[in-house]
């Protein structure tokens, strides 16, 4: 593609892109979403577009930004997720229950197909879903759950995943209903909370956008995904 | 004395549930009540009599098409054909236009046009959302689906409550008034489509940037990534409704009503899918208007054993001596008051007028039959409280919280609907009006 032909691709309204993308965050996941409008810019514009959009998108999804900064193609990004949650598949088999805090469908989709034996309890870090669409995505071993039934799903048998977005030392990035769905008391019920790392490190973009968290503030145990 | 006293009822309670729709059953119900009391114990009618002039075979297949539905739905075919039509569009608005009303036409020609605007619409307001649409385009857009929903109910004989109530009445064969409707229906949603086309060219709309519209329908994709048809309904589904369907065409000849014959195929499909139709028939089954309809029914069974229907025929065929100005007459009574009390009332109550005035004779009963299911559909789309799809889609689309392009929240209420459902009254009203003149 010319410049001129990827510069009026790019040259977008910044609100205009995360309105469109906005039901995927919801449903699919930040992170899931981030990764799909990486696809697509990649695929019109190839990597010198995606940067450029990365900085158009840096006050809006920083989270993108933190994709283009990995300098992984779509493709190879796909493969390095894939080969990680068939890992995580590995360590999650012996749990019957599985609770996992946001959701991020790059990992589940593949993760709750690869469990077919466990019950998967998802709680979602968006309101603004249709749980009716969400679920039929998903095989019948998901359910979607409120944040308030966490605390009666817990046991040996019960491991609880969430999300640790560009960790840096002990810092990273949470969704909010992370924090609102551990504390203490869920703390005392799980064996394992695990957090799964996505683009642990480096964070030139969010670092200045959000709060950070103290990962051991959440997490007995942590899971390296990209 | 006492059928003026029974009209006076009928119409002053179609006024009050359409004031206060919140309180309809209670006061149809009341209604029915009055007029039934007053039907036995002052003029005279045996409640038997009464009960004899419902016409049970439209409640079966009402109630038998609305299990059908139910059924059909949980196969996700409407979902898929509307991601389908997503996909389709290319994310351009006026191919988003023409695709959704399309679809919800032609879903509507067989089934629950409720059932197919809930399934739909949450597709249509996604990629809506996605691109970003105008207030305009979104007027416009919902308009035009409502309108075709309309339209295709009035197309066959199964679409809609008016037409089922001619074809299980026996007024008109299934065949005769698919041949008569179905033709018309085509030919006026065609032109109506073009017409909010133009209308839509002329307000020189602009598609949404390149990239928002790749987003937007992968979005869809991803959204909808592993939605699959269930074709252990599907199929099963389609078998027996094409079974019924060839039953309809010859009804007639085998001697079998289509109350029956719908009873027939609905009870098999739910002996086939037990499980599913054992929780719709508990659940999801639309008991309201069952209700509502009977006690309608009833209210105009006392009128017409009063012999009041037909002193209104007589002084309709006296007034208008002309046949064709008697039915354009009749048919512009029928589409107004289907504007104000709805499909149902409206059909209950003009249906044994209008069988009163063919059976004078010199007049063709096939043909006005047909007309007045179009002075119904204008009717039905002049007003969106017309009928139950356009306050059904207002609903679906507040609770949405779809924004504009311009990010405020988008509205479809009974103001933005309003030029498009005058506009789409006249030209269906007149398309009946013409199709009724050319025939007498």
């Amino acid at each position: 593609m010319s410049k001129a032909a990827a510069d009026s691709v790019i040259d977008v309204d910044p609100e205009g892109v995360m309105r469109t993308i906005s039901a995927l965050i919801s449903e699919l996941g930040a992170f899931s979403a981030a990764l799909i409008l990486h696809d697509t810019v990649y695929q019109m514009t190839r990597r010198e577009g995606a940067v450029r959009l990365a900085e158009t998108l840096a006050g809006h999804f920083p989270l993108y930004g933190e994709i283009i900064e990995t300098d992984l193609s779509p493709a190879e990004a796909e493969r390095v997720i894939r080969e990680s949650t068939d890992r995580l598949s590995e360590t999650l088999k012996t749990f019957s229950s599985i609770v996992v805090v946001g959701i991020e469908s790059v990992i589940l989709d593949n993760l709750t197909r690869k469990l077919p034996e466990s019950r998967f309890y998802l709680i979602p870090h968006s309101e603004t879903l249709e749980a009716e669409r969400v679920l039929a995505n998903f095989p019948p071993n998901v359910r979607l759950i409120d944040v308030r039934e966490i605390m009666e799903l817990g046991g040996t048998h019960s491991v609880l995943l969430s999300y640790a977005f560009c960790e840096m030392l002990e810092d990273s990035f949470i969704y909010p209903v992370t924090f609102r769905a551990v504390g203490p008391d869920v703390r005392s019920s799980y064996n394992r909370i695990i957090g799964l790392k996505l683009l642990s490190g480096y964070n030139r973009y969010l670092d200045d956008m959000a709060p950070l968290y103290s990962t051991r503030q959440f997490f007995t145990h942590q899971f390296g995904i990209i | 004395m006492i059928g003026a006293f029974l009209i006076s009822v009928l119409i002053a309670t179609l006024i009050i549930q359409a004031l206060i729709p919140a309180r309809k059953m209670i006061v149809i119900l009341s209604g029915a009540t009055v007029t039934l009391t007053i039907a036995v114990t002052q003029g005279n009618q045996r409640i038997w009599d009464i009960y004899s002039g419902v016409p049970w075979d439209v409640l079966v297949i009402l109630l038998g098409l609305g299990i059908f539905s139910s059924l059909f739905a949980r196969s996700r075919l409407f979902s898929a054909l509307a991601v389908w039509c997503s996909r389709a569009s290319r994310g351009k608005y006026l191919l988003i236009l023409i695709m959704f009303s399309s679809i919800m036409f032609i879903l509507s020609c067989t089934l629950n046009n409720l059932t197919a605007l809930l399934l739909v619409l949450p597709v249509l307001l996604s990629i809506l959302k996605a691109l970003g649409a105008t207030q305009g385009f979104i007027a416009l857009c919902f308009s035009m689906v409502i309108v075709a929903c309309n339209l295709g109910g009035a197309a066959t004989p199964i679409g809609d409550f008016p037409a089922i109530l001619l074809m299980g009445t026996g007024s008109i064969s299934f065949v005769r008034y698919l041949i008569l409707a179905f033709p018309m229906c085509i030919l006026l949603f065609g032109v109506l489509l073009a017409l909010f086309a133009v209308y839509y060219n002329r307000k020189g709309s602009e598609d949404a940037a390149p990239l928002e519209r790749s987003l937007a329908l992968i979005s869809m994709a991803k959204l909808y990534r592993n939605f699959t048809i269930d074709k252990t309904i599907l199929y099963p589904g389609i078998g027996v409704f094409c079974v019924m369907f060839g039953l309809w065409i010859v009804a007639g000849k085998i001697g079998l009503s289509p109350g029956i014959i719908c009873f027939l195929g609905v009870g098999l499909l739910m002996v086939v899918k037990n499980e599913a139709a054992e929780e719709i028939v508990r659940h999801e089954i639309d008991f309201e208007s069952i209700l509502f309809l009977t006690a309608l029914f009833l209210m105009v069974s006392c009128m017409a054993g009063s012999g009041i229907l037909d002193s209104v025929a007589g002084f309709m065929t006296v007034y208008f001596t002309d046949t064709k100005m008697l039915v354009c007459a009749l048919m512009i009574c029928c589409g107004i008051s289907t504007a104000i009390f709805s499909a149902g009332p409206s059909m209950a109550t003009m249906l044994p007028i209008a069988q009163q005035i063919i059976a004078k004779g010199g007049v063709p009963g096939e043909t006005v039959y047909v007309g007045l299911a179009l002075s119904v559909c204008a009717g039905s789309s002049f007003l969106l409280t017309a009928a139950t799809a356009g306050p059904l889609a207002q609903s679906i689309v507040g609770k949405s919280g779809l924004t504009t392009r311009e990010g405020q929240r988008a509205t479809f209420d009974f103001m933005t609907f309003l030029p498009f459902g005058i506009f789409a009254y006249t030209i269906i009203q007149a398309g009946g009006l013409v199709f009724v003149l050319l025939r007498i």
